[in-house]
């Protein structure tokens, strides 16, 4: 009898390991497939070169998509950084009230909501009153996807500084408003690590894009004109063109290129960030 | 104060006058209090950030500043303008080995184009000569006219053209009046001009199975029905029965966004199949860009999205341009025509169904030109139209868009063959400019006949 | 003094403008979504409970989506949920602390890969092997069940089954981060208290330690579900865009989040665009629901951990 209980305890903690194996088997299966689809698109013409026509000869690369990509990214960080490390700050330092935690709340609630409403709030707000998609659209609403997340990154990240520093600079009759930019620089690898985190979830978002940014088969050709993406050119590429067709490697090659861009920085920020505070 | 804050607070510039100190004053065992609550390397953080958004901010700028869309000057070309074109020959015939043939362009004209982009979109039947066309339009206008041509449907192409998103859309179904009517009434007539001509295909992964099927208009609607469910049904084995078809369930593959080749294919299944007609219970036209389909089908997005599922999964069977399965390496079926043949797409037989509907043509350049009558016909051919307003509210992007509009009916129909798309009649051709010549800005016509 | 307040009071303000941006997104949500879809709100409940949904005849009914959108994340949990308490049990009580890094670390990796990249694998890696390999063995083995029985013989790889399935791998890391939260949280005397009555290490996490982190754990199970529900690229992408209800887990299905993506961009008439925008009004408000739900759940729990590593 007692050895059945152990015999059923063995059982189950293997079964424990046994799932941290399956979680991690998918994680290994794409990182392996996208490395071995995707690496041979990787040349200087992928980053050079607008996709491929079939006129005779035509090399194809996604250059354009990398330059959309990165160009989304950067005006979404400019409109949501700003915001989300403001309403942080007001959070944890004015924030101990109904509306402070109001504020937190909703924004935990925000973070999980569907990128594909967030598209139609661009179309609706954005799309519709300028006649088109376009950059502007795309990267707006790509910051208001990641204000939430910085904003609450933030308001956590500052509320690890102890209580006792803000009650010294008190003290010595330091302002508030220093004060808060004081525990700000203090605190600031973990909100620099929300930041990077919060970009790097945005890069390889689509369904906003799909609603606001659109496709563009040439350069960026201006603010108010459709703008290639990564993701997006992944999703139509894979999904419209056979397999062994050049743009379907190209597809794999964006993928793979997405992949190092965006767990790279997860990497780095978790591998910089590792053995202070946070998961073991 | 503290141990030690006396002469430190002088260092840091006490003001003995107001005995205030300075803001950013610290005291030293605050200080080395603080360092020991930093979380992390801080530092290699930090830097990281700030390289990062540095890089990508200048990079982002210098972008924006210099938009690859052109020069600001208008460009002024003085070559000649070579108007010997070689068309391609050695088209429909090997089917196998055929790519885009060498085909020298006309380059350079002497005229001359705003430097600008043209935003179009829409079917995607039309996508692989329209991808073609944009870039050779650009290097015929010496890299003045640049063109973004989204191929996300033609459902999605009317909304742009009416919504004024686009500056021309692409669509294998004409604007009903129901969809245009608000937007006629401010912004006067859509222009539908017939710029493409194409075959829808019926192709099939079957294994074991290379031919291609004798099918029939009304076999095909039952597939698509789910009233003929297995490929051994005695209906297609009567047609073909030199070959061995399985036991297999059929799993039939349809657009799932609004599509101009669905267009016209359900209106071959009206035109041939009373069963199509009596499924759908709010009576006809029970064709259209977006139908519901009845049970068991697979919804996959643009003509490449078809042809791919196809191509990829056993036992399916689906509808594109002809184009599409011919790069997917598909089988189509050989489909009767009204006349009793069964053909494959050519482009021979393609062409001569819109020969049929020449007359139709001339007096409706919308009339859909499925189930032609003629012997050497093929039964599902369609016009792509491409959609326009006559009145333009800007004369550049008027300008550079109807001269594209005219280039492609005339120089660059000599694309078409070597793509499965068959030339326009010259009778649509005269049909064509004549339309586009409508074209004007503030009254003023932007190309006279 | 004047200045001292003024500047604080600038800055105090500043940040609450910024803040009020949050709160202000959360009304516009819902407002825009709710202006934009009031010609088909006007119909009522017939929206969700009509399983027609026709563009052309003007007849809108999302039952097919919403069960779609309902049977996929109820595959995604039923999967993904055992695993991921496995992973939580097994970083938070069993493993030897060397250990726990490395596979922490690639468990959150997993919660880095980009959506569309998920779907590229779900459509080109793990459907082929699951139609060619596991469906068919599932159906011979557990046909009699209804939600395993098929009419086609050859089932597509593309179907309500491998989007819950592919649903469950995303989950993956939002329900053991938090999960793993709620079991630090419990406090060792409970676990102790266990031992001391004799259980095996096993029991004690079942006795004291699950149990004691019950609310925290179902707050995961509900963030997950929020995620499952709003998931768009990678479901559209191997879920077969059909809108159907069949008993069968391996047909084809549609969920709301692709009915959006699909369609958006062409709908030309107002009460199509309003259509579908109250599809993504019903999205926004079951997510919205389960959000909510978890929150409360969590704020029952002692957090002690910084928000970034569950993003």
């Amino acid at each position: 009898m007692m050895s059945r209980r152990f015999l059923a305890d063995k059982i189950w903690l293997s079964l424990a390991f046994v799932a941290v194996v399956i979680a991690v088997i998918p994680l290994a299966s794409i990182l392996y497939e996208v490395t071995r689809l995707g690496i041979s698109s990787m040349n200087i013409d992928f980053f050079t070169k607008l996709p491929p026509t079939l006129l005779p000869g035509s090399v194809g690369g996604m250059g354009n998509a990398v330059e959309g990509s990165l160009m989304l990214v950067a005006l979404a960080s400019l409109i949501g950084l700003p915001i989300g490390l403001l309403s942080g700050v007001f959070i944890s330092e004015y924030g101990n009230n109904w509306y402070g935690s109001t504020v937190r709340f909703l924004g935990d609630v925000l973070v999980g909501n569907p990128s594909i409403v967030i598209g139609i709030l661009g179309y609706i707000l954005l799309v519709i009153p300028f006649h088109g998609f376009s950059l502007v659209a795309g990267g707006v609403a790509l910051g208001v996807m990641t204000i939430p997340i910085v904003s609450n990154t933030t308001a956590e990240a500052l509320k690890l500084v102890p209580n006792s520093l803000r009650e010294a600079s008190h003290a010595l009759g330091i302002r508030k408003w220093r004060t808060s930019i004081l525990i700000l620089a203090n605190a600031k690898s973990a909100v620099a690590t929300g930041a990077l985190l919060a970009i790097a979830r945005v890069m390889g978002e689509t369904a906003p894009l799909i609603l606001t940014a659109g496709i563009s088969t040439l350069w960026y050709s201006g603010p108010f004109q459709p703008v290639a993406s990564l993701t997006y050119y992944i999703y139509y590429f894979s999904t419209s063109f056979p397999s062994h067709s050049a743009e379907f490697d190209l597809a794999w090659g964006a993928a793979f290129i997405l992949i190092v861009i965006v767990m790279g920085i997860n990497l780095g920020v978790r591998i910089i960030t590792r053995g202070t505070t946070g998961h073991a | 104060m503290s141990q030690g804050g006396w002469p430190i607070a002088i260092l840091y510039g006490f003001d003995y006058r107001t005995c205030r100190l300075p803001i950013n004053y610290v005291p030293e065992r605050l200080r080395a209090r603080m360092k020991l609550y930093k979380t992390g390397a801080s530092g290699t953080t930090i830097g990281l950030v700030v390289v990062l958004v540095v890089v990508v901010v200048a990079a982002g700028a210098y972008i924006a500043l210099n938009p690859g869309g052109g020069t600001t000057t208008i460009t002024q070309t003085s070559t000649a303008t070579s108007t010997a074109t070689s068309v391609a020959t050695s088209v429909a015939t090997s089917t196998a080995t055929s790519t885009v043939t060498s085909v020298s362009t006309a380059t350079s004209s002497t005229a001359t184009y705003y430097p600008l982009t043209l935003q179009a979109g829409g079917s995607t039947f039309v996508n692989p000569i329209m991808q073609v066309w944009a870039t050779s339009f650009n290097q015929y206008t010496n890299s003045a006219v640049q063109t973004n041509y989204q191929a996300i449907g033609s459902g999605a192409g009317i909304t742009g053209i009416l919504k004024g998103t686009f500056e021309f859309a692409g669509s294998d179904a004409p604007v009903s009046n129901s969809q245009s009517a608000n937007y006629t009434s401010v912004k006067g007539p859509l222009l539908t001009i017939p710029e493409t001509l194409g075959g829808v295909a019926i192709f099939y992964n079957i294994p074991g199975v290379s031919v291609s099927l004798n099918l029939t208009g009304l076999i095909i609607a039952k597939i698509y029905l789910g009233q003929i469910t297995t490929w051994n049904d005695p209906a297609i084995q009567a047609l073909n029965p030199k070959t061995t078809l399985p036991g297999n369930t059929i799993v039939p593959v349809h657009r799932s966004d609004g599509s101009g080749t669905t267009y016209a294919l359900t209106n071959y299944f009206e035109k041939v199949s009373k069963d199509w007609n009596a499924s759908f219970t709010s009576g006809c036209p029970c064709y259209g860009t977006s139908i519901s389909w009845p049970a068991f089908e697979i919804g996959a997005k643009g003509s490449g999205g078809v042809a791919a599922y196809v191509q990829q999964n056993t036992n399916t069977i689906g509808y594109a341009d002809s184009y599409y399965a011919f790069s997917n390496k598909l089988t189509a079926a050989a489909v009767q025509n009204s006349a009793g043949h069964f053909l494959v797409p050519t482009i021979a037989n393609i062409a001569s169904a819109a020969s049929d509907f020449s007359a139709q043509i001339q007096a409706n350049p919308t009339f859909a030109i499925t189930n032609a009558p003629g012997a050497a016909s093929y039964p599902i051919a369609t016009y792509t139209y491409i959609l326009v307003w006559q009145k333009q509210t800007n004369q550049q992007q008027g300008y550079d868009t109807a001269h594209f509009l005219w280039w492609v009916v005339n120089q660059g129909q000599a694309f078409g063959p070597s793509l499965f798309y068959p030339t326009l009649p010259a009778s649509v051709v005269t049909i064509d400019e004549t339309i586009i010549a409508q074209m004007s800005y503030n009254g003023v016509p932007f190309i006279t006949v | 003094m004047k200045r001292r307040s003024r500047t604080d009071a600038i800055f105090k303000w500043l940040t609450i403008i910024f803040a009020t941006a949050v709160v202000f997104l959360a009304v516009l949500f819902f407002y825009e979504l709710g202006t934009g879809s009031s010609l088909t709100l006007r119909s009522g409940f017939s929206f969700i409970t009509g399983s027609k949904w026709d563009p052309v005849g003007n007849v809108f009914g999302v039952l097919p989506m919403l069960y779609g959108s309902l049977v996929t994340s109820a595959i995604a949990l039923v999967i993904g949920v055992p695993i991921s308490l496995g992973v939580a049990i097994f970083l938070s009580e069993l493993a030897p602390h060397r250990v726990r890094s490395p596979f922490s670390f690639v468990v959150e990796m997993l919660a880095a890969v980009p959506s569309v990249v998920y779907g590229l694998w779900g459509l080109f890696v793990l459907a082929p092997v699951l139609r060619d390999d596991v469906y068919p063995v599932l159906r011979t083995y557990l046909g009699f069940l209804p939600i395993f029985q098929s009419s086609s013989t050859q089932l597509p790889g593309v179907s309500i089954m491998t989007a819950g399935i592919i649903l469950a791998i995303m989950i993956i890391p939002i329900v053991s981060s938090i999960s793993r939260d709620a079991l630090l949280a419990v406090p060792d005397s409970q676990r102790e208290a266990a031992y001391a009555l004799g259980a095996t290490k096993s029991e004690a996490i079942r006795i004291s330690v699950l149990s004691y982190a019950r609310s925290g754990i179902f707050a995961s199970i509900f963030l997950g579900l929020g995620r499952a529900f709003g998931e768009t690229i990678a479901v559209t992408m191997v879920i077969g865009n059909t809108p159907l209800i069949t008993g069968s887990l391996f047909s084809p299905g549609y969920t709301l989040a692709s009915l959006i993506a699909n369609e958006f961009t062409e709908a030309t008439t107002p009460v199509y665009i309003s259509a579908l925008v109250e599809a993504g009004l019903v999205l926004l408000t079951v997510v919205f629901l389960t959000n909510i739900a978890a929150r409360v759940l969590i704020s029952r729990l002692v957090k002690n951990r910084e928000a970034a590593s569950y993003l």
